[in-house]
């Protein structure tokens, strides 16, 4: 798995991405791009309290993201980017390259009209913004990196 | 401690999962939850608590007490609750899963294991027990402190420093599996030299194939063809 | 094997119930663990270090999945309460290659056995969304009212069927016959079972790798000289 996984998940930090992802994976940083979070410490102090000890927790705005891009200081670690919604995954764009695990876990919305899996829900546009963008990149649905995903892929692409 | 009706509430709290389903989650639960929650404590609902069947909650259910005390409270000051059921609910999976789910369990396996040397009844009471007064403590003072310190509850957390207890855990389960394999190894097993070789190369290829098998129950079916294997060079 | 009675009978189909509650449904005692149930099986039908055997090694699958979100673990109850069952009803020698034979069935069957579990799941989606589709409001206890009655019945029905299965394949296994079988120690199986799984183990456990071979280490040294 690349190094640099931006996951979709809606609720952000829960039971699945701290077990199945940062103790799994032993990431040693995370980051939440949200435009909500990032103004409100309270609610991210939150998630920070749920970390491990040594696990390296910050908060960006979508803009600040874009133009820090913090993830390129820890190149060989594993660094998770949490985002809450495709919308904003999309509004990072800027930020993407061939390094990046693209992953959505958990769109918890289940009057949505699609079901990719047991815990991702997607609007027809969402579905089709992610076709679109698996052109350039592979997308793996998966709630834990031990199960098999369902993968959105081109396999015209070079 | 403020005085507050809990005893109704946390015997419904022990099945609030009866529906759990892929649509809402616990979400039918937790509302069934709040309601008698509130009404035992001579509460109005909060005017944003969403009660429709598709409201969608999730936590780790040793935890939920936390979020039903801090709700009541933020009800009781501001009259709504905001999208803190959401957040905690996410907060508290992730730190209840984890020492509950992943810690708490390996644990108790290891410590009351011992048990079976003076009686084996010994070793499923004791497991029984280190496990549920962890669920039982939790569960009472959850409400308390969830109403205490409201939205600030995660402080209480930090202040036992909660999500370092996984890792306390997982050391003393490290130790004890250490004990108990050589000891097994040793007094039911070993007859000379070669088994102890014979075991290190056992635990070895179990390392290396532990990372290509897909989870456990895999490993299971692996071990025991492998094992029957070597019960014929035994 | 000593003679099954009918209120022992009896307390199997609760008890079977009982920990599928525990497990889908509610109360979360650890009532569904396999160590719990083999020790209570044995405890109720006088054999309870046989049962134990099963237990301890269903036990170890369980502890290390963990149900987080909405994955669905594989169903170590099953396990435990359908091997503990072997063993109790004599379809299970006591020796090694018998009691790896026991496991490798049970395990087998523990995947249709979870897979109930997961229509389980989907039948208590079907209510809620009938709800949703009908805008039937305050539903809630008659919702968990089903889905307990539910998870009971199909603890009854599954478990027991599937032991039903393990009891005749077991059967069947007895009569191949083995020159290796009632050589070793059913011990042994559990020996080479643990020193195996050890290190799934430790890839499980999530402190750093320096403390965990250190920690084991000191493990291993103590267990050694005890």
């Amino acid at each position: 798995m690349k190094n640099i996984i931006y996951r979709v998940d809606d609720r952000f930090i829960h039971g699945q991405v701290l077990e199945g992802w940062v103790n799994y994976l032993k990431i040693s940083n995370v980051i939440i791009v949200n435009d909500l979070l990032a103004e409100d410490s309270v609610r991210a102090s939150i998630y920070a309290s749920t970390l491990p000890a040594n696990t390296k927790f910050s908060v960006y705005s979508i803009n600040d993201f874009c133009s820090k891009k913090p993830y390129t200081k820890y190149k060989k670690k594993y660094t998770l980017i949490l985002i809450g919604s495709i919308n904003d995954l999309l509004q990072i764009k800027d930020t993407f390259s061939e390094n990046i695990y693209f992953n959505v876990g958990c769109i918890s919305d289940s009057s949505q009209e699609v079901c990719i899996n047991d815990s991702v829900f997607l609007s027809l546009n969402d579905f089709q913004k992610l076709q679109n963008l698996s052109e350039l990149y592979d997308i793996y649905f998966h709630k834990v990196p031990w199960e098999k995903p369902v993968i959105f892929s081109n396999h015209n692409r070079e | 401690m403020k005085h507050l009706v809990i005893f109704p509430t946390l015997l419904k709290s022990l099945f609030y999962q009866g529906n759990w389903n892929i649509t809402n989650m616990q979400g039918t639960g937790f509302r069934w939850l709040v309601k008698d929650f509130f009404k035992h404590n001579q509460t109005e609902l909060p005017s944003d608590f969403d009660l429709s069947p598709v409201y969608y909650f999730n936590t780790n259910p040793y935890l939920v007490t936390f979020i039903l005390g801090l709700l009541l409270k933020e009800t009781q000051m501001r009259g709504k609750i905001g999208d803190y059921d959401k957040i905690y609910a996410s907060a508290l999976a992730a730190l209840g899963d984890t020492f509950f789910w992943h810690a708490l369990r390996p644990f108790a396996f290891f410590i009351s294991l011992w048990a079976i040397l003076i009686n084996p009844v010994f070793l499923v009471i004791s497991y029984f027990v280190i496990f549920n007064i962890f669920n039982v403590v939790f569960r009472i003072l959850g409400f308390y402190y969830g109403y205490t310190f409201g939205v600030n509850v995660m402080q209480l957390f930090n202040k036992i420093k909660f999500n370092k207890w996984s890792k306390i855990y997982d050391g003393i389960t490290t130790l004890m599996a250490g004990i108990v394999i050589a000891y097994v190894i040793k007094y039911q097993y070993v007859t000379d030299s070669i088994h102890v070789i014979k075991s290190i190369l056992l635990f070895i290829v179990g390392v290396i194939i532990s990372k290509w098998v897909r989870g456990p129950l895999e490993l299971i079916i692996v071990t025991t063809i492998l094992a029957v294997l070597i019960l014929f060079g035994v | 094997m000593a003679e099954i009675t009918i209120p022992q009978i009896i307390f199997l189909f609760l008890f079977s119930g009982f920990i599928s509650v525990d497990r889908l449904a509610g109360l979360n005692i650890m009532l569904s663990r396999p160590i719990i149930i083999s020790g209570i099986i044995g405890f109720v039908f006088g054999d309870i270090y046989s049962a134990l055997m099963m237990g301890l090694i269903f036990e170890f699958i369980g502890m290390l999945e963990v149900p987080v979100g909405t994955t669905i673990t594989h169903d170590d109850t099953f396990g435990g309460y359908a091997s503990s069952l072997a063993i109790i009803f004599g379809v299970v020698n006591l020796d090694a290659i018998n009691i790896l034979a026991a496991i490798l069935i049970t395990s087998l069957l523990m995947y249709p056995v979870t897979y109930s579990d997961r229509v389980f799941r989907n039948i208590n989606r079907h209510l809620v969304k009938k709800s949703i589709y009908n805008n039937e409001n305050n539903n809630e206890k008659k919702l968990i009212t089903l889905g307990i009655i539910l998870s009971f019945f199909r603890g009854v029905l599954v478990y027991n069927i599937g032991f039903f299965f393990l009891y005749v394949l077991m059967e069947y296994f007895s009569l191949i016959e083995l020159d290796i079988a009632n050589i070793y120690d059913p011990i042994l199986a559990l020996t080479l079972i643990a020193t195996f799984m050890g290190g799934y183990l430790l890839r499980f456990l999530i402190i750093n790798r320096f403390h965990k071979i250190l920690l084991l280490g000191l493990g291993l040294l103590i267990g050694w000289f005890l």
